[in-house]
């Protein structure tokens, strides 16, 4: 038993990791930039100052900029710092995680593309609520701290912006990313295999309730969350859960409450909570049958949440064994680079944190001369100019990043034809833990196919969506036949499960 | 420090609420089986869709001196096989432009079918020539393209309940 529990955390811990590298990296990044190239007034002005402009702002800069609700602490900590109000830095920190373009494109697939946008008015509405009261209760939650002096243009001002990712990626912010992923790893830990399957069925009253305590401990990025709603939406499971989802799933995680409640004060901290619960629950309640999918037949279950339950039915023998296998397949070469990358920051971090504890590198580089006249090619740009471009840079490359995520449909099909193979094996030598395994990466490249070609052709028609909805809803049922173990039928539906593959194809030619 | 004992207790409170609600679903569905329910008033392809609008709707004039509420949920499943027609026929080697008049025909007929159903629904009155002129329109074109498919192989018709037992 105690073999399962630990196990079950700690793969569920590694994926958690693996899933939220590439965006924590890319937070810490921006951290640097705010810090050392924007500066305090910058930054307040660029996210609007106080009152209402600024949680517009704030949540509208959330929405456009790639991260999640791990990375998104140490850009908070920085917002913070800069002096934003308590309700600004709140609705950052609550929509930063929600959405970026490739979460956004993936909410095509879903079978109504417009919840997605019904969500992100949501998501503003709540932002807007919770920061204005919350603003309005505490008026005076602006904490500004003293700017860091400017550095040289050049080689010392990305030394210093370097310097700024080290200590974050070893400091508080470490501690609190830390504390998010152990959230998720102890709710692995602690939920038998496929608990919430039931808990989240349309009609079911308790069902938003339910994912709003599941919700805020475990640890979704935009993508996985947005994957999430399309299956319930597939299941016709409860919307104000699949709401829920989005705002505490995506958006919150333990180690981000444990960071407002450190930096706010534990009044401050219940306050803002007991209103985000509140007001979430009742956006949840109110919206749960308006969007509820009429036109898809209802299952009385969801695999979407098994991720956040033990990866182990109990009493299954090695788990060890198990476990290994499950870490090998998470940790592929994609997702291993930045794993190395963030270890090696941290380790940097380390390092530089217990050589130089009084910032003296920094003083350093703060102490040299600023006024040196620029040669004819080589002038200095303003730090803000240079912060604006490198942020729009971002926006940017995440933008241009989709068309790498979504590729083109004959790269799909490849990949497509690769897996066929492995999950048909899986399923006739009824291997359920493979099958389950290879169907799920099937089912996001027909999902990916939709949106890469979206992306490059500008339309995507109503036929071409029905075949990929056939073959995810034929594909989910062969799933199920195989872990019934009922052989014939596995067969049959393999049989059916390979012509709707062919139909997809030429419905792509 | 009073700040980090708040975040300590508020931490542990939400793990235990989590995992509470977590297997207390659990605890509640262990014995049964988990479903994909596909309703038994669902055809198996698109032929068979058509024979059942084409019935359903003869019986439906039949029907109209009954009272509203007990029609209801004929009409109810009238709705669902005339709203199935496209992922029917997307199930099947129509080619775009036939499945694109099917899901035209499945628009067109959904619209006087809702307003009897919801009519119904309510006890209200619900008009059956409207329903019955639209699906009189609308079938003749879907027969058409359905006698383009070959026959069905009865080998490749799963029972049409999936169930599946979790541990």
């Amino acid at each position: 038993m105690i073999e399962l529990v630990f196990l079950s955390g700690f793969v569920r811990l590694v994926q958690a990791l693996a899933l939220a590298a590439p965006t924590i990296l890319v937070s810490l990044f921006i951290t640097g930039v705010i810090r050392r190239l924007f500066g305090p007034e910058v930054t307040r002005r660029v996210f609007g100052g106080a009152g209402w402009r600024s949680l517009v702002q704030s949540w509208a800069i959330g929405m456009l900029l790639p991260g999640c609700s791990l990375g998104v602490i140490p850009i908070s900590r920085e917002l913070r710092r800069a002096g934003l109000t308590g309700g600004a830095v709140l609705a950052f920190a609550l929509s930063q995680p929600l959405f970026d373009p490739l979460s956004v494109l993936y909410g095509l697939t879903l079978s109504k593309p417009l919840v997605v946008f019904a969500f992100a008015g949501c998501s503003l509405v709540l932002v807007m609520a919770v920061g204005s009261i919350w603003d309005w209760l505490y008026p005076d939650s602006a904490a500004p701290e003293v700017a860091p002096p400017p550095v040289q243009a050049g080689w010392p001002r990305l030394v210093s912006i370097l310097l700024v990712v080290l200590r974050e990626a070893a400091g508080p912010s470490a501690a609190y990313i830390a504390i998010g992923l152990l959230g998720t790893a102890t709710l692995g830990a602690l939920l038998p295999h496929g608990a919430l399957q039931r808990a989240m069925n349309g009609g079911d009253p308790w069902a938003p309730w339910t994912m709003t305590w599941v919700a805020i401990p475990a640890y979704a990025t935009p993508t996985l969350a947005m994957s999430q709603l399309g299956s319930m939406f597939q299941h016709a499971n409860s919307a104000g859960a699949a709401l829920q989802l989005l705002t505490l799933g995506a958006g919150l995680n333990l180690g981000l409450v444990a960071w407002i409640f450190a930096a706010f004060g534990w009044r401050k901290g219940v306050a803002w909570f007991g209103l985000l619960v509140v007001a979430g629950l009742g956006m949840a309640y109110a919206l749960d049958r308006p969007l509820h999918p009429t036109d898809v037949d209802p299952a009385d279950h969801t695999h979407a949440f098994d991720i956040y339950c033990s990866p182990f039915h109990a009493g299954e023998p090695h788990l060890g064994l198990l476990a290994q296998q499950r870490i090998r397949e998470i940790l592929t070469p994609l997702n291993v680079v930045p794993l190395v990358v963030l270890g090696g920051l941290v380790l940097g971090g380390a390092v530089l944190r217990w050589t130089d504890p009084r910032e003296r590198c920094e003083a350093w580089l703060e102490s040299r001369e600023r006024s040196r006249t620029a040669s004819r090619y080589d002038f200095p740009l303003p730090a803000p100019v240079v912060g604006l471009v490198v942020l729009g840079g971002i926006v940017s490359l995440s933008v241009v990043g989709c068309y790498a995520y979504y590729p083109a449909k004959g790269e799909v099909f490849d990949e497509i034809r690769a897996v066929r193979a492995d999950a048909i094996v899986a399923a006739n030598q009824g291997d359920s833990r493979l099958t389950d395994h290879y169907i799920a990466v099937w089912d996001k490249w027909t999902r990916r196919l939709e949106v890469g070609v979206f992306l490059r052709e500008w339309r995507l028609t109503p036929y071409q969506h029905m075949k990929a909805r056939i073959l995810r809803e034929k594909l989910e049922l062969l799933r199920h036949e195989v872990e019934d173990g009922d052989r014939e039928a596995a067969k049959t539906m393999v049989r059916q499960v390979l012509v709707a593959q062919d139909r997809l194809r030429l419905a792509f030619e | 420090m009073r700040n980090y004992l708040a975040v300590a207790g508020f931490i542990l409170l939400a793990v235990v609420l989590a995992a509470s609600a977590g297997c207390r679903r659990a605890g509640a569905s262990h014995d049964d089986h988990l479903e994909h329910h596909v309703p038994p008033h669902k055809p198996p392809d698109l032929r068979a869709a058509i024979d059942q609008i084409d019935e359903r709707t003869h019986a439906l004039e039949h029907a109209q001196s009954q009272p509203a509420a007990e029609v209801a949920p004929q009409l109810r499943e009238l709705l669902d096989i005339v709203r199935w027609l496209p992922e029917l026929a997307g199930d099947s080697d129509l080619a775009e432009a036939d499945w694109n008049q099917v899901e035209q025909a499945s628009r067109q007929m959904l619209a006087p079918v809702r307003r009897a159903w919801l009519a119904a629904g309510r006890g209200q009155q619900w008009n059956f020539a409207s329903l019955h002129d639209t699906i009189e329109r609308g079938l003749p074109p879907l027969r058409r393209i359905a006698a383009t498919l070959p026959e069905r192989s009865t080998a490749d018709n799963l029972h049409h309940h999936h169930a599946h037992q979790h541990d």
